[in-house]
């Protein structure tokens, strides 16, 4: 099909702003008046409150107000399970977490007077490793879990706060079918999202009372409903507006500061500015989870898959945040895109006393993508199979089916497979310590709600609203594209209208890979509502038949009689003063079909998923067997994104998402000293620059999906999530050692050469019947 | 809070007279340092003194007796595309090329650099190699010191109050000669978890006649192997000879474990590197 703006890579619409530095972002704002907030956070990693004293910091000239839990509602929050205070109250579970926040004339003011606040604790036992948290006999971080709000059914059980099993199959007599057993236990590591801007918020309320929040955020409509939820303010009084977002990544989906924002502008009845610090960002953000996982795989002499199990530790810190979520993903995403007929799979979701981890490009898939795909090589190299050849003779094929039994029709996983290793030349002959690597992933990016407006105004031109927010990622573009291909109008002609909760219908969040499918139906449907009214009303001005009628260059006319028509700018004064009423078209969709056959689910926290990606990576290494150092020669990321809408963002989202999983693999590690983050700073948490990142391919594939716009599926997260298994894979077929733990520096990888055995302690916990 | 006076002195004797008067004082040159440490909170000076305006502080000059004389505020990229110091001693702007990135190498000097003291920065094993002295100018006086004398412990020098890092003298090398610097990090141009530097000169026969190897980030200051001296001076180098050096560097080694590496691990690497530093520089400067 012959379009006009789909599949072309146009100048994104906000690449302007963007170059000449013009973009607004939080910390470009500011109001009269407005003051600096700044937080008290806790320095013992579980303690109990006894005391806070606030008089020596309220002397001091030129602060505001000090809040404490006893200053605010008492309402707790969370998107899974209504676990976290904004304040601590009673106790606190980590290091970093917010005790008090003071507002000051200034941020030099405020940082003196938290300094000043006094804070008596009680230091309570604390636990770090969520293995050693699932112990009987551990400290309980949450004393009344079992009472907080959950909103789903959550299985629950000491330190677990939520855990998801999936049971496809009989997995007892799928391992005896197997002529071939696999198993072997992974680490993984803690990474932050490391987007350029950290998280901030200015609060400040209107005469009205309104409260109006300016959140640096993924998703403006959960600013606004965790904000509600934990202050105990109707979300008709408060107005959430984004800036320009400079990253997320999925630590900016949730709420950092937002709350106490708020709290501290209610006290003073002034504007008030918070931004995080970087060491902040480190200490008290939300990170990715770091895992433990035992996996055991079962196939047949021949290669092909016959059972699976996995048993998946999420440690999610202090609080549950999106843990629950990350736990039940991550472990649905664990069979891969791979024909597997008996599965058991359980996630645990086990609370900390470290900063809370939560949502982070992937969501819980690289995690249990690092140990399934290398999982998948140990059993190539024992049948003595190219890892490519086997993944590919397992791997799905149109008509397979999800794990929940959905039939997913667009799969595109062989040809990304095959695509990434003909790339590297994959059967081509290596150099000295040299190894490919590859690994498949899969993920989804249909999820819950996105609604739309499309309204044409009085001269004709549009104004489309949804609440989505484009933090980077392109999805203003890919939006806007959309409206101009359903209506043929200039995308200059389109005013997209989101970032204001008083201003746009409801959207959850920038998440999920989901904009393009789930935000692009929603748009679409929308834009071909307002269409089918705009022809309507023509038909009833030209007196002619609908079907006869035809859109072009702004005009809609007679097919045989283009003299006899009616431009936009016509119908839309029309429309406004004349007859009909203001044109309208809408969309509120939800991804609600298929249905997941639920049966063999347990304490799963999402409803239905689909818009169901593929992808693999595949690299080529060398190593350095002196020091142990893993040097990237060249990189192939394949990706099935159903139809490219915009390519070249589409080539961007792929290298981004490599270079952030390179950083994961590689070198990104937040390091802990019992409850404290000892490297809160870019100065020793390294993310790759420039100079680190290698020729990478990207490459697009497309299975068309008849269920998305245009046939387009998702893209963001997955270009991540393959990269560390691909790499870990590919230095086993260089030197013949196998790194089970993330990430892999140069030590382990020499450690590994030498034969040092890593253990991974407390194996007991893989014997437990969960 | 963090308040201070700031100061711009004309030349470098009111700079010394003014250090010498204000002991909370601190000299501001490229800053890349000193804002790190004043921004986190780890010093609180009362005054900055901006050296920058001082005229003839930023040279770089070649004397063939005397050899290189490099003023203490180079930015890094100024040794970098330095024609005298690429004809020279490129060793040097081997080491500028593995500082960080360009913005900070057009803000950060090598007087800084080296006066900071840290124990992993790349110019101080170079200038090591390179046999380098430092003049440290204070009222009314100068002194010129070898470089490895000048760091005591970890960001801790001998500069005593009132005296400013002034320049940086590298005597002349032998005609067939050549260095290398090369350094582990964890992403590139990030701080050396080791950095090795070596300078090999010969004779027409291929005899060694000068040898100079200097490591950092391995003990709480840079060193000097100063057995490369008598081990190479007056032989035909071998890998034997290359052998012995790497080892008597790794003894020397006294590193410590942090977030970037281990003691051990570092240790190691000290003989890895040391090796491959000096067959660097052996494969240079015999053309190979």
């Amino acid at each position: 099909m012959d379009y006009q703006y789909i599949g072309k890579s146009i100048p994104k619409v906000d690449s302007a702003q963007k170059a000449t530095g013009t973009a607004q972002y939080i910390n470009d704002l500011s109001f009269p008046n407005m003051l600096w907030g700044k937080v008290l956070r806790s320095i013992y990693p579980h303690a109990e409150i006894v005391h806070i004293d606030k008089s020596k910091a309220e002397r001091l000239p030129g602060v505001k107000a000090i809040i404490t839990a006893q200053d605010i509602p008492d309402g707790l929050y969370g998107p899974f399970i209504k676990d976290e205070p904004v304040l601590a109250r009673g106790k606190v579970r980590y290091i970093g977490e917010p005790v008090a926040a003071v507002a000051a004339i200034d941020r030099e003011t405020a940082e003196e007077a938290i300094q000043l606040v006094e804070v008596e604790y009680d230091e309570l036992p604390s636990v770090f490793d969520p293995l050693e948290a699932m112990k009987s006999d551990a400290p309980l971080i949450h004393e009344d879990l079992s009472s907080y709000f959950c909103i789903f059914p959550a299985v629950q059980e000491g330190n677990v706060c939520s855990r998801t099993t999936f049971v496809e199959g009989d997995i007892q007599q799928g391992f005896k079918e197997a002529g071939l057993i696999v198993e072997e236990t992974f680490r993984t590591h803690m990474q932050h999202q490391s987007y350029m801007e950290p998280s901030g918020a200015i609060a400040l309320i209107d005469p009205s009372g309104k409260i109006i929040i300016h959140s640096s955020t993924q998703g403006i409509f959960i600013t606004q409903s965790r904000v509600s939820e934990s202050l105990k303010i109707p979300m008709s009084k408060i107005r959430v507006i984004a800036p320009n977002v400079g990253g997320g990544f999925g630590g900016k989906i949730e709420t950092n500061v937002q709350p106490i924002c708020v709290a501290l502008a209610q006290k003073t009845g002034l504007p008030i500015k918070v931004v995080l610090t970087r060491e902040e960002e480190f200490t008290a953000g939300r990170p990715r989870h770091p895992t433990t996982i035992w996996g055991k795989l079962g196939l047949k002499k021949d290669g092909t898959f016959v059972a699976k199990e996995m048993i998946n530790i999420f440690d999610t810190g202090a609080y549950s945040d999106d843990g629950p979520g990350v736990t039940g993903f991550g472990s649905l995403m664990a069979r891969g895109p791979y024909r597997i007929p008996n599965l058991k799979i359980v996630g645990n979701c086990v609370y900390t006393n470290k900063v809370k981890s939560g949502a982070f490009r992937g969501f819980g898939n690289p995690q249990t993508g690092f140990a399934s795909e290398s999982l998948i090589d140990m059993a190539a190299k024992e049948l003595n199979m190219d890892p490519l050849d086997l993944r590919l003779k397992n791997a799905l094929v149109p008509g397979d089916h999800s794990v929940g039994k959905q039939t997913i029709h667009s799969v595109g996983i062989m040809e990304c497979l095959k695509k990434a290793a003909e790339a590297l030349e994959w059967k081509q002959k290596k150099g000295k310590c040299r190894g490919r690597g590859i690994a498949a992933v899969n993920h989804i990016s249909g999820l819950l709600t996105v609604s739309a407006f499309v309204r044409i105004n009085e001269d004709g031109t549009i104004s489309l609203h949804v609440g989505t927010m484009d933090i980077g990622q392109g999805s203003d573009t890919i939006l806007t594209q959309i409206v101009a291909e359903e209506l043929g109008v200039p995308l200059e002609d389109i005013n997209l209208i989101s970032r204001d909760t008083d201003a746009a219908p409801y959207t959850w969040a920038t998440s999920a890979s989901r904009l393009t499918y789930t935000g692009g139906n929603a748009v679409r449907l929308a834009t071909i509502d307002a269409r089918e009214q705009l022809l309507e009303l023509a038909s009833k001005q030209l007196d002619e038949n609908k079907d006869d009628l035809m859109i072009q260059n702004k005009k809609i006319f007679v097919k045989w009689d283009p003299e006899k028509g009616l431009t936009f700018h016509q119908l839309g004064a029309i429309s406004c003063w004349v007859k009909g009423g203001p044109i309208v078209g809408k969309s509120s969709f939800m991804v609600e079909t298929p249905p997941f056959d639920r049966s063999g689910f347990s304490g799963f926290p999402f409803g239905t998923m689909t818009g169901y990606i593929f992808a693999a990576q595949a690299v080529e290494v060398e190593v350095d067997v002196e020091t142990g150092k893993v040097k990237m020669i060249q990189c192939a990321s394949a990706h099935d994104v159903g139809h490219a809408i915009h390519p070249q963002n589409v080539e961007g989202q792929i290298e981004g998402g490599f270079v952030q999983g390179l950083g994961y693999a590689l070198t990104e590690e937040i390091v802990f000293d019992g409850g404290k983050v000892i490297n809160p700073s870019f100065a020793d948490y390294k993310i790759p620059m420039a100079m680190d990142i290698p020729p990478i391919t990207p490459i697009i594939v497309e299975a068309y999906d008849e269920t998305g716009p245009y046939g387009a599926k998702g893209l963001g997260e997955p270009g991540l999530v393959g990269v560390a298994p691909a790499i870990a894979n590919a230095i086993y077929d260089a030197i013949g050692v196998r790194i089970k733990d993330l990430p892999i520096t140069p030590e382990k990888v020499l450690d590994a050469i030498k034969g040092k055995k890593v253990t991974i302690p407390w194996t007991d916990i893989w014997k437990k019947n969960f | 809070m963090r308040y201070f006076e700031y100061f711009e002195p004309k030349s470098v004797g009111e700079a010394c007279q003014f250090l010498n008067e204000h002991e909370e004082a601190k000299i501001l040159g490229g800053g890349v340092s000193l804002v790190v440490l004043l921004k986190n909170g780890l010093i609180t000076p009362s005054h900055l003194v901006n050296i920058k305006t001082i005229p003839g502080l930023a040279r770089i000059e070649w004397d063939d007796r005397e050899g290189l004389t490099i003023g203490g505020l180079n930015h890094h990229r100024d040794i970098l595309l330095s024609p005298l110091i690429q004809r020279h001693c490129p060793i040097l702007a081997e080491a500028a090329s593995k500082i960080a990135t360009p913005p900070i190498r057009n803000l950060g000097t090598i007087g800084g650099n080296v006066a900071h003291a840290e124990p992993s920065a790349d110019f101080p094993p170079a200038l090591i190699a390179l046999n380098a002295s430092l003049m440290l100018t204070s009222p009314g006086r100068e002194r010129k010191v070898p470089i490895e004398e000048f760091f005591t412990d970890y960001y801790e020098n001998i500069l005593g109050q009132g005296e400013i890092l002034t320049r940086i003298d590298v005597p002349p090398l032998p005609p067939r000669s050549a260095g290398t610097y090369i350094k582990l990090d964890k992403i590139t141009n990030s701080i050396a978890i080791v950095g090795v530097a070596s300078v090999i000169g010969f004779d027409e026969k291929g005899i060694c006649i000068y040898a100079g190897v200097g490591l950092g980030g391995v003990a709480s200051t840079p060193l000097n192997v100063k057995g490369a001296k008598d081990i190479l001076v007056g032989e035909k180098i071998t890998e034997t000879h290359i052998d012995k050096i790497a080892k008597e560097a790794q003894a020397m080694a006294n590193p410590i474990t942090n977030v970037h590496a281990s003691a051990e691990y570092r240790k190691e690497m000290v003989y890895v590197l040391t090796r491959r530093a000096l067959q660097g520089s052996l494969d240079k400067a015999l053309g190979r």
